[in-house]
């Protein structure tokens, strides 16, 4: 499944309607839904918020492919380059007073996927975020 | 996502339902705001403790945490206390991850 999007935040909308129907389709257990949704909300909130600075009007695409073992999310964005990947790591135990308010969505992905990709190619973004699937019994 | 507010003396709770994604953030932080400054006007006692509600949160996402956890460390400096409560189930997956549960969620 591949769907489009404006730079604009309501078009997660759109997203997780397709998000729900692509999970539907490939029943995908309840975790790995609310893993997909979760990531998804952080890493497009953080293209829109940061990737561009010109008022222009940009498409991120988004393709979502299940096999029995896995998912994979994968965004493709022309904005500034970041790669998420070399975000440094998220100090966790430190007190609320403490803690960075940023930094907290990368955090997410992390603990949330099994593996997470990224590559620059074409003046381009590519990130996968790949979710393995529980083995079903026997 | 809907926000009600119910006030007991110098207490607030506000009671979160559905989606905390980033509008819902930004509705969530409006909705603090609003006791912390009385902006509309209707707050006859400084809160001391602002309950948040999290048994109906549907999503919860790093915006709603920032939220919470700014207005955490305003109640702080104003010697009061702004905690999370009950949260679902997905509330509490997203809490826990960012080593915020035992820190922000009262126990019942």
């Amino acid at each position: 499944m591949e769907i489009i999007l404006k730079n604009k935040p309501e078009e997660k909308r759109r997203l997780l309607a397709a998000l729900e129907t692509f999970a539907c389709a490939h029943q995908l257990p309840k975790p790995v839904f609310r893993a997909a949704d979760l990531v998804l909300e952080e890493h497009l909130t953080n293209v829109m918020s940061y990737a561009y600075d010109d008022g222009r009007d940009h498409e991120i695409r988004v393709r979502l492919e299940a096999s029995p073992s896995q998912i994979v999310i994968e965004v493709e964005d022309d904005g500034r380059a970041f790669d998420p990947t070399h975000a440094p790591e998220l100090d966790t135990f430190l007190p609320v007073d403490q803690k960075p308010v940023g930094g907290l969505g990368i955090h997410f992905i992390h603990r949330c996927m099994d593996e997470v990709r990224c590559q620059r190619r074409a003046n381009r973004n590519v990130l996968w975020m790949i979710k393995r699937l529980p083995v079903a019994a026997p | 996502m809907e926000i009600q507010r119910k006030i007991a003396g110098d207490s607030y709770e506000l009671l979160v339902s559905g989606r905390v994604d980033g509008e819902g953030a930004n509705q969530l932080d409006e909705a603090i705001l609003a006791i912390l400054f009385n902006k509309n006007k209707d707050i006859q006692q400084e809160p001391k403790t602002i309950y948040v509600n999290l048994s109906g949160a549907t999503f919860l996402c790093s915006a709603g945490l920032r939220a919470l956890m700014q207005h955490s460390r305003t109640m702080k400096s104003r010697r009061g206390r702004l905690l999370a409560t009950r949260p679902s189930t997905e509330a509490t997956e997203v809490l826990k991850m960012a080593g915020l549960y035992e820190q922000l969620v009262e126990r019942i």
